[in-house]
């Protein structure tokens, strides 16, 4: 009985396992062979596929080659906490120095990293965020660590690449180089996109260890391109100058925003352009940024400037410079609207000639002039206005140049009693401060109209591949006649001597200037608003043979004083200042002065050799039989004194006075990674001078001034 | 001495020692492949090199192990017990938390993990009790004492916690069945997992109901369970005798609501107890839609590398999904898809081939002996090797829940290979005494 039984279950338990024997054997047939394609699909999904190869992007350069937009690579930690194979052991005793690495590398300190790290480890996360944007030599410096020798799967650290967009001159002409996000670039970094960017290349790659790619061979399916290099024709020096000048006057005078456009009169080049807004930061506190591109892309009512282009329609039209009009007591009325001149106070002009009126800046003059000259034929004012092209873009290649808005129809239903007169003085119609800028340029440059250019070359490494030529827009945009006496209309308005409106702007200056000043009211949504102006001025010197151009206009200013010739004209004689100054164009010319230049030139300190070879090159006095490398300096009035500076090699060198060259030569020859701001000589550094070296000391931090 | 080992080796079952023999040297082939190291095996530093220690060792164990007379191993039986019962409670105050679960000794860079060696003295010491007298089912204290045998040791692995090797405890069940546990137990176990399957899925399901709107499921489950349970106890109640009647109708409605009552525990511990991942991981065995991309993860990627394989596989170290390390674990207790790959359908079918032949052979041993206590003990042995077989194979293949317990013999691991080995080896030594000894 029972021996029966138990054969009975023996039997049963030897077919079950036969069973599951069979069944495990069809399951495998069944995922290999009737699942098989789709495992197979989805086995080299996993491992292999087409991968697109970012290629680098081009850089933009000033034109003497600064860098003003380049890519590095950056780097964001990940970790994952949960990671199989998990090395806690080696986790404990590297994270502190792990953390200290990262707080070094970012400005993040090193208890908030490890509150990432422990937080991370609480919750399980498996991708937790610990540091973004960790710069190439310090990911390098991290590689170096054991515990991240591990890798991926034994750390759960995980690098993820990326590049980075950097403006090494920060907010110097920020807005014009542009921003290179994924949507909505701005900028040059858009409008010459195509050529930045290059062309994406393909090549098969399969997946490795976490969830890297690697080449299967090193061939492409398609070769990457890298992007241009794209050459502005920005003057850095220019830029600087232009820019601070721009955010000195704005913060002087509260404005909202301002712009100055620097621009080479006989190919369009543009040497500088700067677009400044205000920020309220705070309670109080109010910063300058660039944030849009004014010059270029705001288009308003021009005022004063515009009288130019109104005159040379009259004078193309017959009008002489000579001929008069009455303004009377600086009031009238056109169509029963109010009409006045600035100083309808003290009586007004009377009967002034042409020239007269633009140096004064008479809106009654420019309105009459027009009026007289084109009263029976509006059309043909509005056609001379489009024959100079101010009704038109500058063309130039940049994404979000704005459309000039002038009322070119008499007939049209927007065309008004006073449209005539209103055009006649710059208002009823918008233009940008660039297209401004272009008509002035025309001027300077004997009536050649030139488009704006803001690149240059196209290159490729040390190649350049395109190079892009002054394009002219028209030859001549009025006869011999129109032109000398716009010239000589313009060089009125700024002559010290004389009665223009920029007369005590260019007081003193060694070189001569044209230009016109304008103070418009600014336009609101129900008329003109009260108090709040314009200021603006366009024109180019030196007078006798332009070379630059220069358009400022500076808006909304809330100190009270809002005219052109106070707001706006000082920018522009900053920067033409800085061009005399630097210009060696200019000094063949003025080679004499230089000898009168009071007192010695001063010198920071620094390297001895270098020091006195420029000493004896000017026929300068300085301390003679001090053979110490490095020397301080102290101009006195007759020769420079040297004393020997110590540097040990062992300790931190005292690098104050000195200029940044030589401070970084010394430094990072003693190992150290140096960080700085400010222009200039060193005024302090982070590390006390003497300070024993040690491997610890890693970075000093140098202000100058 | 020397006629002693010559009996032995003439003795000794060849057919089981070349199998596992054969499914240790495969396995380490597929260890190599796996961790990527075929360049580093000699170092003996990675892991294939300490599996090729781990080998060497035991080897010698096993030579060891044959070399003990059988007699030993019966009398040390409760001592074996004894002393596993002590490691396992003693890795719970001192072992070394790897993963979660507290079963290592760290002793330098190798660990020791006492539960594999609680296999086998359970083994033996279940073999011994039964085996003192002929009819161990006769008292309900015998069957209580076999029952306590069995949990303790569980208890105490299910503390670590290492939900794997308590199920392997599950197999002794067979053990239990051969030596005269009814075969209602077994059926009520069988009945209990497709009672579980079905709440699983209805659970899982939307469905509608009147007046109540969207609900899960499982009520529609529930309501149906008890209608078709209460007619079926009413037509069996019909169909049996009138003196039995009331036996059959207790019984019936007894196990209805039993049924019913573990139907419902089980739906609203899925729900309640346990963790939304848990919940994820066991819905996508049964290939329910989860939202989660991760939570079939392992399966995933362990089924793209066994279809890869295709008939012929792709061949020794030659799979991407094994070398680039996709499949987690894959040198432990995913193995199986490193053979899958590599070796196809062809060779995968070949190592099953390989286990069933094994448990085969084991259970034709058991069934040879004339001592109890050799059968029992047989019993375990195979019911050990096929749980481990069947959990394993069947959670890389996506028929059981992904319960992490290694294949024997083939997985990477030192402890695992030697409680395999002591697991075998005793098994050939007590074999190979089948004429000599009559116990």
């Amino acid at each position: 009985m029972k021996h029966a039984a138990h054969s009975g279950r023996i039997w049963l338990v030897f077919v079950g396992l036969a069973l599951v024997g069979f069944g495990v054997v069809g399951r495998i047939l069944y995922i290999q062979n009737i699942e098989g394609d789709k495992w197979v699909k989805r086995g080299e999904q996993f491992s292999t596929s087409v991968r697109t190869i970012e290629p680098a992007r081009g850089q933009i350069l000033a034109q003497d080659g600064s860098l003003l937009a380049t890519s590095v690579p950056v780097y964001d930690l990940r970790w994952d906490a949960k990671c199989e194979g998990m090395r806690w052991d080696l986790y404990d005793s590297s994270i502190d120095t792990l953390c200290q690495l990262i707080a070094s590398a970012t400005d993040k300190s090193v208890p908030y990293l490890r509150g990432r790290f422990n937080n991370a480890q609480n919750r399980g996360h498996r991708g937790a965020l610990i540091a973004r944007n960790i710069p190439f030599t310090d990911y390098q410096e991290l590689r170096n660590l054991p515990f991240v020798q591990l890798g991926r799967y034994k750390s759960g650290l995980v690098f993820e690449r990326r590049e980075n967009r950097r403006r090494p001159f920060g907010k110097l002409a920020a807005r014009t180089v542009g921003i290179d996000r994924e949507h909505e670039r701005v900028g040059l970094e858009r409008a010459w996109n195509d050529e930045l960017s290059g062309v994406e290349g393909q090549q098969l790659s399969r997946r490795v260890a976490g969830n890297q790619w690697m080449p299967v061979t090193d061939d492409y399916l398609v070769d990457p391109v890298e992007g241009m290099d794209v050459l502005t024709t920005l003057d850095l020096h220019l830029q600087d100058v232009a820019s601070h000048a721009l955010e000195r006057q704005l913060r002087k005078h509260e404005a909202a925003w301002g712009t100055v456009v620097v621009c080479e009169v006989a190919t369009g080049n543009i040497r500088a352009i700067a677009n400044l807004s205000r920020h309220e930061v705070g309670q109080d506190k109010v910063e300058y940024w660039e944030d849009f591109n004014h010059a270029i892309g705001t288009a308003v009512e021009p005022g004063s400037t515009f009288k130019l282009a109104s005159l040379i329609a009259c004078m193309e039209a017959g009008m002489l410079p000579s001929d008069t009009v009455d303004t009377g007591e600086g009031e009238i009325f056109f169509s029963g609207r109010r009409m006045r001149d600035s100083n309808h106070k003290d009586g007004g002009h009377g009967e002034i000639n042409l020239t007269k009126a633009f140096e004064v800046s008479s809106n009654i003059g420019s309105a009459l002039a027009v009026k007289q000259t084109f009263g029976d034929n509006p059309q043909a004012f509005v056609d001379g206005l489009t024959k100079l092209g101010v009704t038109e873009k500058t063309g130039i290649r940049y994404v979000g140049e704005a459309q000039p808005k002038v009322k070119t129809k008499v007939n049209a239903s927007d065309w008004t009693g006073v449209t005539l007169t209103q055009t006649a003085i710059g208002y009823e119609l918008t233009q940008t401060p660039l297209q401004t800028l272009v008509l002035y340029n025309a001027i300077a440059n004997n009536g050649k109209m030139m488009r704006p250019q803001l690149v240059r070359e196209l290159r490729v490494g040390s190649e350049t591949l395109k190079s892009y030529q002054p394009f002219v827009l028209q030859n001549r945009i009025c006869n011999a006649t129109t032109l000398a006496a716009c010239r000589s209309m313009m060089e009125a308005v700024c002559d010290p001597e004389g009665q223009g409106t920029a007369k005590h702007v260019f007081k003193g200056s060694p070189y001569t200037v044209a230009g016109k000043t304008g103070t418009a009211r600014i336009a609101t949504g129900n008329g003109y608003a009260v108090g709040r102006y314009r200021a603006s001025f366009a024109g180019y010197f030196p007078a006798e043979q332009p070379r630059y151009s220069c358009v400022v206009v500076i808006a909304d200013t809330k100190s009270g004083s809002y005219y052109g010739s106070t707001i706006a004209a000082p920018v522009f004689k900053d920067v033409a200042d800085l061009i005399y100054a630097t210009d060696p164009a200019f000094h063949t010319m003025t080679r004499g002065q230089l000898a009168e230049i009071p007192g010695m030139p001063a010198s920071n300190d620094g390297a001895r050799h270098a020091l006195t070879t420029i000493y004896e090159a000017i026929g300068m006095g300085h301390t003679q039989g001090i053979d110490a490398d490095w020397v301080t300096v102290k101009t006195g009035d007759t020769e420079a004194t040297l004393t020997e500076r110590s540097i040990l090699e062992s300790a931190i060198p005292d690098v104050r006075g000195m200029g940044l060259r030589d401070a970084l030569y010394l430094l990072e020859n003693a190992g150290l990674h140096v960080k700085y701001d400010g222009l200039g000589t060193v005024k302090s550094q982070s590390i006390a001078p003497g300070t024993p070296l040690r491997t610890e000391l890693t970075t000093i931090q140098l202000r100058l001034s | 001495m020397s006629s002693r080992a010559l009996n032995i080796l003439s003795r000794l079952d060849w057919p089981t020692l070349l199998t596992m023999v054969l499914l240790v040297v495969l396995g380490w082939l597929n260890i190599v492949s796996a961790t990527a190291e075929a360049e580093v095996v000699w170092d003996l530093g990675g892991k294939a090199g300490k599996q090729l220690i781990w080998m060497g060792v035991c080897s010698v164990l096993m030579v060891g192990l044959l070399a003990v007379e059988g007699e030993f191993y019966i009398r040390t039986s409760v001592l074996h017990y004894a002393l596993v019962l002590l490691m396992l409670m003693a890795v719970l105050v001192v072992g070394k938390k790897v993963g979660g679960a507290r079963s290592w000794f760290g002793v330098g860079s190798f660990g020791i993990q006492p539960s594999e060696f609680a296999k086998t003295a359970t083994a033996l010491m279940l073999a011994w009790f039964l085996s003192r007298d002929g009819r161990p089912w006769r008292t309900m204290a015998t069957r209580l004492q076999t029952l306590a045998l069995i949990a303790m040791p569980a208890g105490l692995i299910l503390l670590q916690p290492d939900a794997g090797t308590v199920l392997v405890f599950g197999g002794f069940v067979f053990v239990l069945y051969r030596e005269g546990l009814s075969g209602n137990v077994l059926l009520v176990g069988v009945g209990g997992i497709v009672l579980a399957v079905l709440t699983i899925l209805f659970g899982a399901s939307e469905s509608w109901y009147p007046f109540l709107g969207e609900g899960s499921g499982f009520w529609w489950y529930l309501f149906a369970l008890a209608s078709l349970g209460a007619t079926t106890v009413a037509i069996a109640r019909a169909a049996t005798l009138p003196r039995k009647r009331r036996t059959a109708t207790r019984w019936g409605a007894l196990l209805l609501l039993g049924g019913m009552v573990f139907s419902v525990g089980l739906h609203l511990g899925m729900e309640n107890v346990l963790k939304k991942h848990q919940r994820e991981r066991i819905h996508v065995l049964f290939g329910i839609d989860v939202d989660n991309p991760d939570a079939d993860y392992n399966i995933r990627h362990a089924k793209a590398a066994i279809g890869s394989g295709g008939w012929t596989g792709r061949g020794w170290a030659q799979g991407p999904m094994t070398a680039y390390g996709f499949v987690p674990e894959q040198e432990t207790d995913f193995i199986f898809c490193t053979v899958g790959e590599e070796w196809g359908f062809l060779g995968s079918s070949g190592v099953v081939l390989l286990f069933v032949f094994l448990i085969l052979r084991v259970l034709h041993l058991a069934e040879r002996q004339r001592s109890a206590y050799t059968r029992i003990y047989a019993y375990a042995v195979a019911s050990i090797l096929f749980l481990h077989f069947l959990v394993n194979v069947g959670m890389v293949l996506g028929l059981a829940p992904v319960i992490g317990i290694p294949l024997p013999f083939f997985s990477y691991g030192g402890s695992s290979l030697m409680g395999f080995t002591l697991l075998l080896g005793i098994l050939l030594r007590l074999d190979a005494e089948r004429f000599v000894v009559l116990r």
